[in-house]
């Protein structure tokens, strides 16, 4: 596990480090003239060998130092702490959104299995999948904030602002947690002990939620993970179309801009993130289910 | 990507749904494990079985039936679009819908039907693409690392762990960022960023494989490895690689439409849906059109993949299916 994660921390910013130095230079080389551009490479020390560069920028991040942007001149570490907390809050929206859109869906495919309204949340939970955030963020800024003028359509403006770039980015996720849930439900539904549980006569909708469905949701569990990394990419497209300053809109601009410091930074601190999503959920996987444990399997 | 992205997202999922359901279907694959001695099978065949199952799913014949249409249009794009796709008429700008411009006409007077056909050719050529190059380097890579364990297996699944805690999609653009947009740069990009979940499945698939008796038969015949592995290994992998492959087309043309959209993918002049997207942002109040007709092309392709997917992999598990 510390090899993987040393050899990530090792791998992307090396990739990005050579790429951005050579984007500086056509940068560069657009507005100024050849003694200047060779000012601005020593300035920012890019004379020195791409490997020394590379330990340098290293051994600065580990000091929590991530240089100062090209362009602007801030800090990257203060640009990246102003514009965290925006991400954060629309991603943390999105994961609620995500489970409260999912498992009402989820519940209803399965109950209802192989009957109309099963097919019909099949279909829906698909197209759900299907349709691409850049384009659903627009029907969404066409349909509620336009047309029905019921939220602002983009920038950061109260807690409204908030809500169509966490639907847009929460569709995607629910639609897929939805199918999964209703299958796993489906499957445990099925066992012995539901039967056991109607049989002492509970009723319906108490079998299914405090015994179908936390079961069910183990295996939803696992693939949590990968859905909160697969979320903070999307909030990259949201964050564009809505104008929300967060990670996202910061790194599209720097990556258009040439931007590299900024461009190391933020990626760096994605990475760290989806790392520690995943070790959380894998931690918190080995405690919800306690076969895990246990080391039985029913 | 991302969307794909996601690519850990779309990994696990399919190792969770496909763990039951993947022991079985090589078995039946491998031409029966079942003891010897025993009464043959009354029950058909368990390849017409599933093909029985995949018909009788209405959601795969619509799923089915749109793909078609739908392909058929974009192959037949040079022949049904009404204009060139890049021809250029400024004083006909952002038209409606008129009989010579069925879908009216975008920013500079291009004709949208003829650019969305020819566009659909572009998205769908670029997704077959990284799709098929992503299934040969996971298939490769992890039949390989399967088979010869040891040190290439450590440094392949290594690899593969460093890939998948990659925000991918954010990764791809600043490598396309990097290297300047363009549609081959794309699909290099998406593929290379892409194959570390297929080769995760096709590892633990060979584990399983490897250990069975037809390989260990054939290895006691003298068949060298590379000959079990292209002979034996990877057409028993082709079940679970067709379901695979067909559920993440879908995810691939989202991620590209996606880095397209953004600008990192196809460039103009030339039509992309993604690209078409993108261009119309400017102009989404005055005509909204430009970008809805794109928009709603990509999600009726990737839905109707989707569907088949989604069929194909309930038809394949026995155990969803026979509930």
């Amino acid at each position: 596990m510390l090899v993987f994660l040393l050899a990530a921390r090792g791998q992307d910013p090396a990739a990005v480090q050579a790429g951005g130095a050579v984007q500086n230079e056509e940068a560069t080389s657009g507005i100024s003239q050849e003694e200047q551009l060779a000012a601005a490479r020593k300035r920012l020390g890019l004379d020195q060998p791409l490997l020394v560069r590379y330990g340098r920028w290293l051994g600065r991040a580990g000091h929590g130092d991530l240089g100062t942007s090209v362009f602007t001149g801030v800090k990257v570490s203060d640009e990246i702490r102003t514009r965290l907390p925006a991400t954060v809050r629309l991603a943390v929206l999105a994961v609620v959104l995500t489970v409260v859109l999912a498992v009402p869906l989820g519940v209803a495919g399965a109950t209802a299995h192989r009957r109309w309204p099963d097919n019909l949340l099949r279909i829906v939970s698909l197209a759900g999948a299907s349709v691409p955030g850049f384009f659903l963020a627009y029907l969404l800024i066409a349909l509620v904030a336009v047309r029905l003028r019921l939220l602002p359509p983009a920038g950061m403006g109260g807690p409204r602002s908030l809500l169509l770039p966490a639907i847009t980015l929460a569709v995607g996720p629910a639609a897929l947690v939805s199918r999964l849930l209703r299958s796993s439900l489906v499957e445990v539904l099925g066992e012995d002990y539901i039967r056991t549980a109607r049989a002492k006569g509970l009723a319906n909708l108490a079998v299914v939620m405090g015994h179908g469905l936390r079961n069910a949701s183990i295996p939803v569990m696992t693939i949590l993970g990968g859905l909160l990394g697969r979320l903070l990419e999307g909030a990259v497209i949201v964050e564009v179309i809505f104008a929300w300053p967060g990670i996202g809109s910061l790194a599209y601009d720097a990556i258009v801009r040439g931007d590299f410091p900024i461009i190391q930074g933020t990626v760096l601190v994605a990475g760290a993130m989806i790392m520690a999503i995943n070790l959380l959920v894998d931690l918190s996987y080995a405690r919800i289910d306690p076969r895990v444990r246990l080391g039985v399997r029913s | 990507m991302s969307t794909s992205g996601g690519r850990s997202f779309a990994a696990r999922w399919s190792i969770v749904r496909f763990s039951p359901a993947r022991a079985t279907d090589l078995d039946a694959f491998s031409g029966g494990t079942g003891p010897p001695g025993l009464e043959p099978d009354p029950r058909p065949p368990a390849r017409r079985l599933w093909r029985r199952r995949l018909f009788r799913d209405r959601a795969v014949l619509v799923g089915a039936m749109l793909l078609v249409v739908l392909l058929a249009a974009i192959l037949a794009a040079p022949w049904l679009a009404p204009d060139d796709p890049t021809a250029v008429n400024p004083p006909n700008a952002l038209a409606g819908p008129s009989l010579r411009h069925p879908a009216g006409t975008d920013n500079l007077g291009r004709d949208i039907a003829s650019r969305l056909l020819h566009g659909g050719r572009t998205s769908v050529a670029t997704a077959v693409a990284a799709t098929l190059g992503i299934t040969f380097l996971g298939v490769a890579f992890g039949v390989i690392a399967g088979m010869l364990g040891g040190l290439v297996d450590t440094l392949v699944m290594r690899l593969v762990d460093v890939l998948s805690a990659l925000p991918t999609l954010l990764v791809a653009m600043v490598v396309l960022g990097v290297l300047g947009p363009g549609t081959d740069k794309l699909v290099l990009t998406v593929t290379l960023l892409g194959w570390p979940g297929y080769a995760r499945v096709m590892r633990g698939a060979t584990l399983v494989l490897r250990e069975q008796d037809f390989i260990g038969a054939t290895r006691a015949l003298g068949a060298s490895r590379l000959r079990i592995m292209v002979r034996h290994i990877i057409p028993n992998l082709m079940g679970p690689l067709t379901v695979l492959s067909t559920l993440d087309v879908g995810r691939i043309l989202l991620a590209l439409t996606a880095l397209s959209f953004l600008g990192f993918g196809v460039q103009p002049p030339d039509p992309e849906w993604g690209a078409m997207m993108a261009d119309a942002r400017s102009y989404f109040y005055r005509a909204p059109r430009l970008l809805v007709y794109p928009g709603a092309a990509i999600s009726l392709l990737v839905l109707a993949v989707n569907l088949c997917g989604d069929g194909l992999r309930d038809a394949l598990d026995e155990k969803v299916s026979e509930r």
